[in-house]
This record gives structure tokens, C-alpha cells and sequence, in this order.
């Protein structure tokens, strides 16, 4: 026998509409807490995407990429000394090897005195986008050994003023477990490096090294290169000569793993709030079975197909879902830009700048509502093959 | 060669061989038991008189139309056989169609009359193949609707019938074009076409005006006449109707009567009816009487009515 034809599908979904339009507000409230789910999804994932890019970005900003820094496993065993220094500049790929040399010892200043960090850095740190900028002044060169740079809580500290500090010479004494030094006496401050957090001053490295007994280790090594396709095969040397080695790169994949697993809690919290929804759908197309027996009754003695009949109600469904998609998407952009609009407000007040909180990958929107249409399927599946199962006679009977 | 060849339990034992005549009778029997169901009382007598009798006379419609090969005659269109309908089990089984046996020929207006609660509407659900017989066989132009797959059903709904119900049936959130057309749609027949044939149909009612209303804006006769172009669009050989002027008033019910002469004198399309009101009674070529759920002929009623009156 040949196939038996079907209602057209454009005939399909203005019947499904029809029946949809029929009790408006039960329709639309359906509609509605799909859109919900779909909304809470689409912005707390947005969000997400946001905050982890702003957080990355400033990763980003505060170092540049074409370095790693690299440090010791174990101090004992392989120590960051001098000889691990020279044997990180001879890698290839190695442009420059900026070690930092962490001493304590105690500055005295017009018989003020106060333990400090010294560290030992060559000119070139300063330029690295690691170290904290320099805020007046400038560094000093190799070999100028009786200047250094001080941090702005150190000034701080003595109650000294930025303008007046280049008149002030400091005296300092190493501590005595580097050996047996004289103190350093009129120190000039060369400049200011912005650190509100650490008490500590700025002298070149090579002069610290020249005046201690006990040598001393690195705290840690920056490495720079020439290009980023180096970053892997230097510092998978360095590795390899046994030393541990941290790159941005490392850090931004950790920072969007930690971003990913937010994100997917997100789109989790917006899928229960769907399927939830779908539940309410449940309810909706079963009572619209109800309420349309008698129709489908009518429908099968005039010659539908049960296949017909499953269509329509999955027709119904998937209306549902795409309707309770679209709403949603909309509504969760409303909201983003109704969140902007009230950070705006508040930067306004607190003299700032608003960051971009959401950012809409294409596929976000388009996944919600692909989810919220397969959900809508699911859930139609059982009313639709119920209806299609009715006893026309028993369907004809019913009111 | 050996002389002594080992020698096989058949060599031993010659095979009986069947005298020719034993030979025809199993020939006989074997080709009567692949034409009817095997019958051991039958064989029992066969085995008692030691010899072969000849096909039953076969009595009931039932048989009767198996021993006829289940063909229909000559311009005959639909056939109901032996046809059952009972509901429950054991204490309370109830058979509301008892053994219903009738043919219909093409051009016939076929009206089965009877009280109410004789089994009029489940007979003609049956025959629309809406509710499956119990027992029993309908078959329209040789094809029996119970053995029907979904989509063979779907299309005996579509092409070769059309329903008219006493309520009408008519969708309410499709306006009364739409609603004409319904079983265009179902058949995937495109747009443009549903309406000219629709338009075509009510037009041929008087009802052309009306096409754009919903069915809640018309009269019960208006609705009536709505469901028979409904029934119509699809030029069905077949029209089966079920108390079309049960919901009418007497105005509305004679112009559906008229309506539905005119279908069978004109149009010569072949009715069955079902009905309490006598007032289709004229219009019949044929009359059953249903009662209790049993068929009677038209002079069996007549009688009835004789003896009673």
C-alpha cells in the first residue's frame, strides 16, 4: 500500500498554535517559567564568562606572556644559586635571566631604625611587568652602588614625603647570618616603587652578591624570550634541568578551569530551573489532552493518523519550548543590560569604571534554546503517545 | 562388487503401498482440512460410517460467506458479517450487537431504525471502524476494516466514508470552511485547494456565506449541514449517518432530510443510516428494525406493528 500522507507541517503548527491560543494565560505562564529556566541560564552563565574574561584579562595585564618564572623544588637538592643562573642563560631561547636575591637587614634614619627586605634585582626588573612600577625616579644602573629604590610604605614607615626623598641618604646593615659586613652607609633613593604592602628596598643585585660572605640563593628567576613559541621548549628545559617553572599560561588555564566549573554550576542551576518548568508543562499539555479528547476523537473518525496525532501534540511542545527559549534569551539580556545599567549608577557615585560583567558566546543563547527545546520533546513525549492511543469512541464521548 | 550388500530395515520391510482410491480420500481430506478448520465431531462420524462426507451444508451468513470465497456480489459495496459487540466478562457480559448479518449495494439508502439503547450507534461505529466487533467481519469492497492497519484505517476514514454525527462534531476553534475541509488538511491536500473545494461544497448547501463564522455562530441545522459537506469533501462511496436530526429542531430536521434525499436521488450516493425517527422511514430503500440488538426485516416490522396496533 502506498504511504499514507500526513497533515503538512505548515499546516502542523498553526493548529498547534490554535490550541495553544486557546487558554491564553495557562499557555503563557507555561511559556514563562520555561523562559525563566532559560533566563537564570543564559545570565548566570554569561556572567560567568564575563568575570572569568576579566580576571583573566588582568592576569593578563600584569605580566607579560612571554616569560616564566622559575624556582627551586627542593633548596637542598638543587639550589637556585649562581651556577643554576648560568646554566639557565645558556638554554637557547633564553634572552635574558633576571634572578631575585631576597636578604634582610634593618635601615637606620636619623636614628630611626627599621627591619627591612632587601632585594637584589638587576636594572632590567624593573622594565619586567612583574615588578611593581616604579613611581618616581628610576632605576638604577649596574654598578651604581650607593643608590637604591625604596617602596611607598617604607616612606611611609619613616613619615617621609616623595618629593623630599632624593635629599635623604639612608644607612643599612645586612643581617649577620650573610657574614660578617660593614654597614652600607649614605644609601641615595634613586626612586619609588609603588608596594603598599612590604617594607623593603631595591639595590643592584650583582653589588649585594659582591659584599655578603655566605653566598645566597635565588628567591626566584625570571626568564624572558623572544617570542612565544619559545615559552614551551625553553622552559621545558629548565624543566628538564630540574627546576620548577610557572608561566602565565599555567596560571590562565588553572584560573578558566576554576571558571569553567562555575560556569557549568551556573548552566546546572539554569537547567533545574527548566526542568522544573517542564514539569509545569507536564501538567499543561496533559490537561490540554484532556480538554481536546473530544477533538482528537473527532480528528481520528475524520481519518488522522496516530502519527499525525503524536506530531501535533510534540508540535505543541516544541512550540512551547522555542517560545519559552526566545522569551527567555531576551529577557536574560534585559536583565544584563538592566545589571550594567545599575553598576553604572554605582560607578557614578563611587567615581569608577564599569567592567564588562557578561559576555555572550553565540553558542550560549543557541545552546539554552536547543536545551530548552529538547526538554520541551521530552516532556511532550507521554501526553503525545496518550493521545495518540485514545479510543475515538470514547474520545467522540467525552466533553 | 560384494555379493552380500547390508541390508537396509527398508529392504526388510516392504512400504505399504495406498490403493489409488485410499490415495484420492487422503488427497481428499488433506485438501478439505487446508480449505476448513479441522472438526473432530466430524471426524469421529466419518470414522463411524467408514466413509468420507461431503462438505457441510454451511447455514450461518458467516459460513456461508466463507464458502462463497468472501467475495461481494455484483454492486455490492459493504458487507457486515455475523457481527458482535459485548462488553465485559462472566456475570456482567453484555452483547449489544448480537449476530448482525446485511449487505448493502451500491446506491442504496439503507436506514436502520430502532428505539433508543438498541445498539443503533454502536453498530454504526463498527461499520466506520471507529469501535473493532467483538466478533464478526465488515468488509467494504472486499476489503474486512478490522484487519485494517492504522494508516489503512486512516485512509477508510478518508476516501471511502464519510461521517455525520448527531452533535454535529465540528471543531470549535476552526471556522466553518476550515472545518469543511478538515479531511483535506488530514490528507495533506495544500491550502488553496482546501478552500475551493470547501467554498465549492457549502456553496452547493447554501452555506457559503457562512464560511468564515465558527461553528458556535450557527444554528444546530446549519451546524448539520456544515458536518455533511464535511462528510462530502472527500467524495466518499460511502456515507455513514447517525442521528443527523437528533439535536434539531423540526424546521432544521426536515431540510437535513431533504439534504440528505437529495444526496441519495441526485447525487446517487449509497447511505446507511441509523436512526429512532420514523420520518426517514419514506426516504429508504431499505429499512432494518434494531431491537435489542438484533436486525429484523422491514415486513417483520410491519407485522409487528400490525399484530401491536
Amino acid at each position: 500500500m502506498a504511504r499514507v500522507s500526513s497533515i503538512r507541517f505548515s499546516d502542523l503548527v498553526p493548529l498547534a498554535w490554535s490550541a495553544l491560543r486557546r487558554n491564553r494565560l495557562r499557555s503563557a505562564l507555561t511559556i514563562g517559567a520555561i523562559a525563566f529556566g532559560v533566563s537564570v541560564m543564559v545570565y548566570l552563565v554569561a556572567l560567568g564568562v564575563g568575570l572569568e574574561n576579566l580576571t583573566v584579562g588582568s592576569v593578563l595585564r600584569s605580566s607579560t606572556l612571554l616569560s616564566f618564572d622559575v624556582t627551586s623544588f627542593n633548596e637542598d637538592i638543587q639550589p637556585l644559586n649562581q651556577t643554576a643562573l648560568a646554566q639557565i642563560q645558556k638554554i637557547p631561547g633564553v634572552q635574558e635571566a633576571l634572578p631575585r636575591l631576597s636578604l634582610s637587614g634593618t635601615v637606620s634614619f636619623d636614628n630611626k631604625q627599621a627591619p627591612v627586605t632587601i632585594w637584589g634585582v638587576d636594572p632590567d626588573y624593573f622594565a619586567t611587568n612583574d615588578a611593581n612600577p616604579i613611581e618616581v625616579g628610576e632605576p638604577y644602573v649596574d654598578g651604581e652602588n650607593d643608590s637604591m629604590l625604596v617602596s611607598t610604605s617604607f616612606l611611609k614607615l619613616f613619615g617621609l614625603n616623595q618629593d623630599k626623598t632624593p635629599l635623604i641618604t639612608f644607612n643599612v646593615q645586612l643581617d649577620d647570618t650573610y657574614g660578617t659586613i660593614p654597614p652600607i652607609d649614605n644609601l641615595s633613593v634613586r626612586g619609588v616603587v609603588t608596594d603598599d604592602n612590604a617594607i623593603s628596598i631595591y639595590m643592584p643585585r650583582k653589588y649585594l652578591e659582591s659584599i655578603i660572605t655566605v653566598p645566597q640563593d635565588y628567591q626566584d628567576i625570571k626568564v624572558l624570550v623572544n617570542n612565544l613559541s619559545q615559552i614551551e621548549p625553553t622552559s621545558n628545559q629548565v624543566i628538564a634541568d630540574g627546576y620548577k617553572v610557572t608561566t602565565v599560561v599555567d596560571t590562565v588555564s588553572q584560573i578558566k578551569q576554576v571558571f569553567g566549573y562555575i560556569q557549568w554550576t551556573m548552566a546546572v542551576l539554569g537547567a533545574i530551573a527548566i526542568i522544573v518548568a517542564s514539569i509545569g508543562m507536564f501538567n499543561t499539555l496533559t490537561v490540554s489532552l484532556l480538554e481536546r479528547t473530544h477533538e482528537i476523537g473527532i480528528m481520528k473518525a475524520l481519518g488522522i493518523k496516530k502519527g499525525d496525532v503524536r506530531r501535533l501534540f510534540l508540535a505543541e511542545a516544541l512550540l512551547i519550548g522555542i517560545l519559552g527559549g526566545v522569551v527567555g534569551i531576551l529577557a536574560a539580556l534585559l536583565m544584563q543590560q538592566l545589571t550594567i545599567f545599575i553598576f553604572q549608577l554605582l560607578a557614578i557615585i563611587a567615581q569608577g569604571t564599569v567592567p564588562q560583567l557578561f559576555i555572550n558566546y553565540w553558542y550560549l543563547p543557541l545552546g539554552a534554546l536547543i536545551f530548552s527545546m529538547f526538554i520541551a520533546m521530552l516532556t511532550g513525549f507521554y501526553p503525545a503517545s496518550r493521545a495518540a492511543k485514545l479510543n475515538p469512541i470514547e474520545a467522540i464521548k467525552h466533553e | 562388487m560384494p555379493s552380500e550388500l547390508p541390508k537396509t530395515p527398508d529392504a526388510l520391510t516392504p512400504q505399504p503401498t495406498l490403493t489409488a482410491e485410499a490415495e484420492a480420500m487422503l488427497a481428499y481430506q488433506q485438501d478439505s482440512q487446508a480449505n476448513d478448520p479441522y472438526d473432530p465431531l466430524i471426524d469421529a462420524i466419518q470414522k463411524e460410517l467408514g466413509e468420507q462426507l461431503a462438505p457441510s451444508e454451511l447455514t450461518t451468513p458467516m459460513a456461508q460467506a466463507m464458502s462463497e470465497g468472501l467475495g461481494l456480489e455484483e454492486g455490492e459495496v459493504f458487507r457486515a458479517l455475523n457481527l458482535t459487540k459485548a462488553y465485559g466478562s462472566g456475570i456482567s457480559y453484555l452483547e449489544v450487537i448480537k449476530g448482525i448479518s446485511f449487505s448493502v449495494k451500491r446506491g442504496e439508502y439503507v436506514v436502520i431504525y430502532g428505539p433508543s439503547g438498541a445498539g443503533k450507534s454502536t453498530l454504526l461505529h463498527m461499520l466506520s471502524g471507529l469501535e473493532p466487533p467483538t466478533r464478526g467481519e465488515i468488509r467494504i469492497r472486499n476489503h474486512a476494516i478490522q484487519q485494517f492497519t492504522d494508516d489503512e484505517m486512516a485512509l477508510y476514514h478518508r476516501e471511502e466514508i464519510g461521517l455525520v454525527f448527531q452533535n454535529f462534531n465540528l471543531l470549535g476553534s476552526l471556522q466553518v470552511w476550515e472545518n469543511v475541509a478538515f479531511p483535506l488538511m488530514l490528507a495533506g491536500a495544500p491550502l488553496e485547494w482546501r478552500r475551493h473545494e470547501s467554498l465549492k461544497l457549502l456553496d452547493r448547501f447554501g452555506m457559503v456565506e457562512f464560511a468564515t463564522r465558527y461553528p458556535s455562530q450557527l444554528s444546530g441545522g446549519q451546524q448539520q449541514r456544515v458536518a455533511l459537506a464535511r462528510a462530502l469533501i472527500h467524495d466518499p462511496d460511502l456515507l455513514l449517518i447517525d442521528e443527523p436530526t437528533g439535536n434539531l429542531d423540526t424546521k432544521s430536521a426536515h431540510m437535513v432530510i431533504d439534504e440528505i434525499d437529495r444526496l441519495h436521488k441526485q447525487e446517487g450516493r449509497t447511505i446507511i443510516l441509523v436512526t429512532h425517527s420514523q420520518e426517514f422511514l419514506p426516504y429508504a430503500t431499505r429499512i432494518f428494525y434494531i431491537q435489542d440488538g438484533t436486525l429484523r426485516t422491514s415486513s417483520e416490522q410491519q407485522q409487528k406493528e400490525e399484530v401491536s396496533g
